[in-house]
């Protein structure tokens, strides 16, 4: 009787110590897979920024190649504008304002599933920090937002945020 | 003998949880090796990855290149079957830190695989390279300036176009653009972790490898 108690004391013991093992290894593994997601979410963050980069400050200078200088002729309409309905076809940064949609980034021979979303604004050219609501302006800003879709255990999903601001002698120079 | 038999219950548990308790230690400090190498790793990557980046940055035109060295630009790259860049050549500022005053010359990346080396991540074996970092001073004459050491796994080079929203895909030697706009770079690595005489502990769980991507812009282009 003794022994069986002693036994059964053992293997409790050991039970215990092994979910302790089993958490830590689960530790480790979040950890540096949640490193790993951060770099991918950065890359794709970029890659999108890329992309938006190289498109035409405003609609109407879509298909005027001179660098624009003033506000003159700017249309003032941040988001799609008609018939634009898909990525495809946006052909300047503030099409992709209100952009919302999952993505699958492949990283590194890996996919990662995230969500972007994508904001675009007018800000001040002498202060890029003031939005300007209502105003054109020579300087948009653009913030693109990942985040991660499904994350595995107790971890906060990562989410990484990246802002530029843009103005068409930036653009010109790309 | 006789003592044996009468705790017999008591020397089978006894061995089963000194064997289980061995297995369980050994194999959390297989965890904690494989965490350091990939910090370890990671420092090495991202000094390498620097490196390359500047030289991407620094990237030089056709026009800058021939004007200065008074020969043709070499600007080009070739991939393996999976993907890999194995060469990669372009012009670029010898030294950037003196800015305009720097010298320009071709610098060449060439990926080498260290024939055996290998590492086993879940099942599937990986082969180790290692980049070689070399200025071509003419067709005949290179010196070796830097590189990698052996921990690299996977090096993807991407060139976009002005305009293009990707870099080509699928191309085994692809000549750098005229109007490129930004390089996509990814690159993976890992070192192998101390051999495991367990058959189930010789696969790496991963911890070890760290993977790293950045779109650089070569202005100069």
């Amino acid at each position: 009787m003794r022994q069986t108690m002693l036994a059964f004391l053992a293997m409790a013991i050991f039970s215990l110590l092994s979910f302790s093992q089993q958490r830590a290894a689960l530790r480790y593994h979040g950890q540096v897979y949640g490193r790993d997601v951060e770099r991918a979410a950065l890359d794709f963050a970029q890659v999108k920024m890329a992309e938006i980069e190289s498109k035409s400050f405003d609609e109407i200078d879509a298909a005027n190649p001179e660098l624009r200088v003033d506000v003159a002729g700017l249309t003032g309409n941040i988001g799609p504008d008609e018939d634009e309905l898909a990525v495809a076809a946006f052909d300047d940064i503030d099409d992709y304002h209100g952009f919302s949609s999952p993505y699958t980034h492949l990283f590194n021979s890996a996919e990662y599933p995230f969500q972007l979303d994508i904001e675009v604004q007018f800000v001040s050219v002498s202060n890029p920090s003031v939005a300007l609501t209502g105003a054109a302006s020579l300087a948009k800003e653009v913030t693109v937002r990942v985040t991660e879709q499904d994350t595995p255990g107790e971890r906060a999903p990562v989410v990484i945020t990246l802002k530029r601001t843009m103005s068409p002698a930036g653009l010109y120079l790309h | 003998m006789h003592v044996l038999l009468d705790h017999i219950s008591a020397v089978i548990v006894a061995t089963v949880l000194f064997i289980s308790l061995i297995v369980v230690v050994n194999r959390n400090r297989q965890n904690t090796v494989e965490l350091q190498i990939g910090q370890i790793v990671e420092k090495q990557a991202f000094s390498f990855a620097r490196t390359i980046e500047r030289d991407l940055e620094n990237m030089r035109n056709k026009d800058q290149t021939e004007t200065t060295l008074g020969r043709p630009e070499e600007c080009f790259l070739e991939r393996d079957a999976v993907g890999n860049v194995t060469r990669l050549l372009f012009p670029t500022l010898e030294d950037p830190s003196a800015g305009l005053a720097s010298n320009i010359v071709h610098v060449e990346y060439r990926l080498m695989p260290e024939d055996s080396t290998t590492i086993d991540v879940h099942g599937d074996a990986m082969q180790v390279y290692r980049m070689e970092r070399r200025l071509k001073l003419n067709d005949l004459t290179y010196v070796e300036d830097g590189g990698s050491g052996s921990f690299i796994t996977r090096f993807t080079i991407g060139m976009v176009s002005e305009g293009a929203l990707a870099a080509p895909t699928g191309l085994l030697v692809e000549t750098c653009p005229e109007n490129l706009d930004r390089v996509h770079l990814e690159l993976q690595a890992a070192i192998p972790t101390v051999e495991q005489r367990s058959p189930d502990q010789k696969s790496t769980s991963g911890l070890n490898i760290v993977r790293y991507g950045n779109t650089i812009y070569s202005q100069n282009r």
